[in-house]
């Protein structure tokens, strides 16, 4: 048992040391290697699959041998494509070659790992075993956010964990660009939120090459300042858009920027002929930041806002001054902080002097309003001749770096002061002494009580928004249309005579429309046809004639004409042969009852309009 | 007959005028109490007499007491609520002016910046831009429609009438102010958070400290749409913003 088992130990050892004598002949004379042109490679885009074959010895005399074709393992998951050769020196001075190099062009066709299986390759007489060799393979969509390499950034400069509510913080916004990317334009940075304000951010970003990892970038710096306007937790945080052009064969872009040198200028270009446009809005990490209130007690009474380290100084103009004469008063804080953001000390020194609001002068010293000068100039008047000294002023700012209020004191600066005062001068070294009065205990807020109920009032909704007032002006409108309608209405008579008689006559008509209607109650049937007759008259003057100069054959004669109902014209006829045989012959005219001929009147009346109208017409 | 009219018409007029006298006295006598009390620390009860006396008596010194009371009670944003109210009654009253400088002061708060059109509206009383907007629009239809056109072009109406057009011109941009002023009012709560939606679950992204300056924009439902100084917008409580007017 123990014989067979070695006889086939020994067999299957057989080809195994064949194969590894072999390889130690072929390692002899040449090294073999494999290897991609990059670790990743883009799906359906050409790679480098290269063969390196090396002399062992350097020196040897062995020259090398262009192999026409090398058959690579082909597998569904590339392509093999174009093949190429060429020769490997160790120096630019050798004229023999180290070396050869068979390159093929590989189209990756599944995303993963690629690889590329060992085989075995005959050249020059030998048998040389070539390494099996991987590639990561991405979709082409990767590339913008590829781990490697970050196409742009921006990060913003800011160490500090805790700042204090309304501190100037100076800091730095840096876009980092990949080097090579064309046609970049990008915006100043904006802040993000409202927990601060960016005070001030300087014009146009400098501008430098760097280098991070493998990677060379082309960096933008803002320097900039912010202030936190919120206390408790508050995150910063800014954002830059960024336009730029970018060669759509981006791992080959990436190659062509890694390989410096002239060659790499010109592929970059070449690769730029196929770009495209882009657009990215880039944010800064989110940095978390603890404000804290400046203080939790009280402020000082001569805090105006100033926060950071400051100098502050004050001059006269004069030492020697006349009573209501003007001189200049100049204080000036200078150094580091939010400068702009404070305030100007209000001075009140009392009856002695009179004081005015000071102009105010800011110089920049670093584009930033951070370090700087500002000069609040006063113009002030000595009222008293019995002034000594110009008197103390004081101004509190909080310091950042004592982290504490701190008091700066202007000594009273001697003076000598000439003319009679214009001010009485009571309880003169109170008022010397006394700083700006403000109201500041309540006490002061105590004496500011009234005392008396004041006059009743009220606060109601602006008078635009109550009712009575578009109610008062609509009526009024109305009452300005109708005066403006019987104006107009005026102004057309005197215009057109043809209305003026048109009105007069229908005055006429009702005129005698109602002595017709009295007749007919007290059955006065002279009166009545009479007033028929007139009634008619208006009719037809309404439209040509004066009612007063028309005749029974000239009514006759237009009703005539008219068109109406045959029975109507009778009952017209009727009613004047009555009035004309009562006015020619006296004859008593008939007396039917007169109610219902007045409401028959009334008919015929409106009939007769109807027709007088179409005629018109 | 007539005597007993007669009686009954003087004891009316007995009563009506010790009605009146009645009245009068308990308001200037609460006002005193209660400024009593201010002076002597007892705030919350000086609080109470005074908006007593307010449901009887609106006047801008009681607005002023009533601000003081409650600033010296805590309450920062009803102190500035008041003494705003007060000096809307009463622009001239320099003693708000100063209570209010010295609480935005002491608590560094915002002091309200009024646009150009507010300032307008402010310039005078609103009583007087009422009657201007009337004198314009009237004097220009009276005097250029009217007159000028429909009886007789003379130019004095003209006159009058470009005149009265300036005018209404004039009040009606103030008008404009007035409103946009009318939006004002405080943020009276302690915590005045100011969220993204209008919904107890909406996220707050800023805080305002009491008595800050706001603007409504717009009322939903338990919340008010409002701007900040800061120009920042966002949704407050009803009960944490109250309006000046």
């Amino acid at each position: 048992m123990k014989r067979f088992i070695r006889r086939w130990v020994f067999l299957a050892f057989i080809p195994v040391t064949l194969i590894g004598l072999n390889k130690l002949e072929g390692s002899e004379r040449f090294e073999v290697d494999a290897m991609f042109s990059s670790d990743v490679a883009t799906l359906g885009r050409t790679t480098k699959y290269r063969i390196s074959i090396k002399k062992t010895d350097p020196s040897s005399s062995l020259r090398l041998e262009s192999p026409s074709k090398v058959e690579v393992p082909q597998r569904s998951s590339f392509t093999i494509g174009r093949f190429q050769t060429s020769d490997q020196y160790s120096s630019s001075e050798s004229d023999q070659a180290v070396g050869i190099l068979l390159e093929y062009e590989l189209v990756p066709k599944v995303v993963g790992r690629l690889i590329v299986p060992a085989f075995q390759l005959d050249y020059m007489g030998d048998t040389l075993w070539v390494p099996a060799v991987a590639v990561e393979v991405r979709s082409p969509d990767f590339d913008m956010e590829s781990e490697e390499l970050r196409w742009m950034y921006i990060e913003l400069g800011l160490d500090q964990k805790n700042l204090r509510l309304g501190e100037r913080v100076k800091t730095e916004i840096n876009l980092y660009v990949f080097d090579g990317l064309k046609n970049v334009n990008y915006t100043k940075p904006q802040a993000i939120g409202s927990d601060f304000s960016l005070d001030n951010i300087v014009p146009g970003p400098t501008e430098r090459w760097v280098t991070e990892g493998l990677f060379r970038y082309r960096r933008y710096s803002w320097p900039l300042t912010i202030t936190p306007i919120r206390k408790g937790k508050i995150s910063i945080s800014f954002k830059v858009t960024v336009d730029f052009r970018i060669p759509n064969d981006r791992l080959g872009f990436i190659r062509a920027s890694r390989n410096e040198g002239a060659n790499s200028a010109l592929a970059i270009e070449r690769l730029l002929e196929d770009s495209s446009e882009e657009s990215l809005t880039l944010f800064t990490d989110n940095i978390s930041i603890e404000v804290n209130p400046l203080t939790d007690g009280e402020q000082p009474i001569d805090f105006y806002n100033a926060i950071g380290n400051f100098k502050i100084s004050a001059d006269l103009e004069t030492r020697r001054l006349e009573v209501g004469n003007p001189t200049n008063l100049t204080l000036t804080i200078s150094g580091a902080g939010n400068h702009g953001s404070y305030r100007a000390p209000e001075l009140d020194f009392g009856s002695r002097w009179r004081v005015f609001n000071p102009q105010e002068e800011f110089e920049n010293k670093d584009y930033l309003s951070f370090l700087g000068e500002t000069v609040y100039r006063y113009v002030v008047i000595p009222l008293s001749a019995e002034i000594e000294k110009f008197p103390e002023i004081s101004y509190s700012y909080f310091s950042l770096d004592d982290d504490e209020f701190i008091q700066e004191v202007i000594e009273p600066i001697p003076l000598e002061i000439l003319g009679d005062s214009i001010t009485a001068d009571n309880d003169l070294e109170t008022e010397i002494l006394a700083p700006a009065r403000v109201v500041t205990e309540e006490t002061d807020l105590k004496d500011l009580l009234a005392w008396t109920i004041g006059a009743k009032q009220r606060l109601n909704a602006p008078f635009f928004e109550r009712a009575w007032f578009y109610l008062v002006n609509v009526l009024g409108l109305a009452v300005f249309g109708m005066l403006l309608f019987f104006r107009l209405r005026v102004l057309r008579i005197r215009k057109v005579p043809e209305l003026a008689l048109r009105l007069k006559s229908k005055a006429w008509l009702k005129k005698y429309l109602k002595l017709a209607e009295k007749a007919s109650k007290t059955e006065d049937s002279e009166q009545f046809y009479e007033s028929v007759f007139l009634a008619f008259c208006s009719l037809i003057s309404n439209y040509d004639s004066n009612v007063e100069a028309i005749s029974v054959f000239e009514v006759k004669k237009r009703v005539r004409v008219l068109e109406l109902n045959e029975n109507i014209k009778r009952v017209i006829s009727s009613y004047l042969d009555q009035y004309e045989a009562h006015r020619f012959s006296g004859k008593r005219p008939d007396d039917p009852p007169l109610k219902n001929e007045y409401s028959r009147l009334n008919s015929i009346v409106r009939q007769i309009e109807g027709a007088l109208r179409k005629e018109a017409a | 007959m007539i005597r007993i009219r007669l009686l009954i018409l003087g004891a009316l007029l007995v009563f009506w005028v010790a009605g009146c006298s009645s009245n009068k006295t308990p308001i200037d006598v609460k006002l005193r109490i209660a400024n009593k009390e201010l002076l002597d620390g007892e705030y919350e009860a000086s609080i109470n007499n005074l908006k007593e006396v307010l449901q009887n008596w609106d006047s801008a010194e009681i607005h002023h007491n009533l601000g003081i009371a409650h600033y010296l009670n805590g309450e920062n944003g009803m102190a500035v609520l008041h003494l705003e109210k007060s000096l809307k009654l009463d622009s001239t009253a320099s003693r708000a002016k100063e209570a209010l400088g010295l609480i935005r002061r002491k608590e560094a708060i915002t002091s309200p910046e009024y646009s150009l059109l507010e300032r307008l509206g402010r310039s005078l009383p609103e009583e007087l831009w009422l009657a201007l907007l009337l004198v314009g629009f009237w004097g220009f239809l009276v005097f250029g429609v009217y007159l000028y056109l429909f009886v007789q072009r003379r130019s004095v109406y003209r006159d009058f009438a470009i005149g009265s057009f300036l005018v209404l011109i004039l009040a009606t941009i103030a008008c404009f102010g007035i409103s946009e002023e009318s939006k004002r009012g405080v943020l009276t709560g302690d915590e005045n958070q100011l969220k993204v939606i209008p919904t107890p679950g909406g996220e707050v992204f800023m805080e305002f400290a009491a008595g800050e300056p706001a603007k409504l924009l717009k009322i939903s439902g338990d919340y008010c749409f409002i701007q900040t100084e800061k120009s920042v917008r966002g949704w407050v409580l009803k009960e944490q913003f109250a309006s000046i007017r």
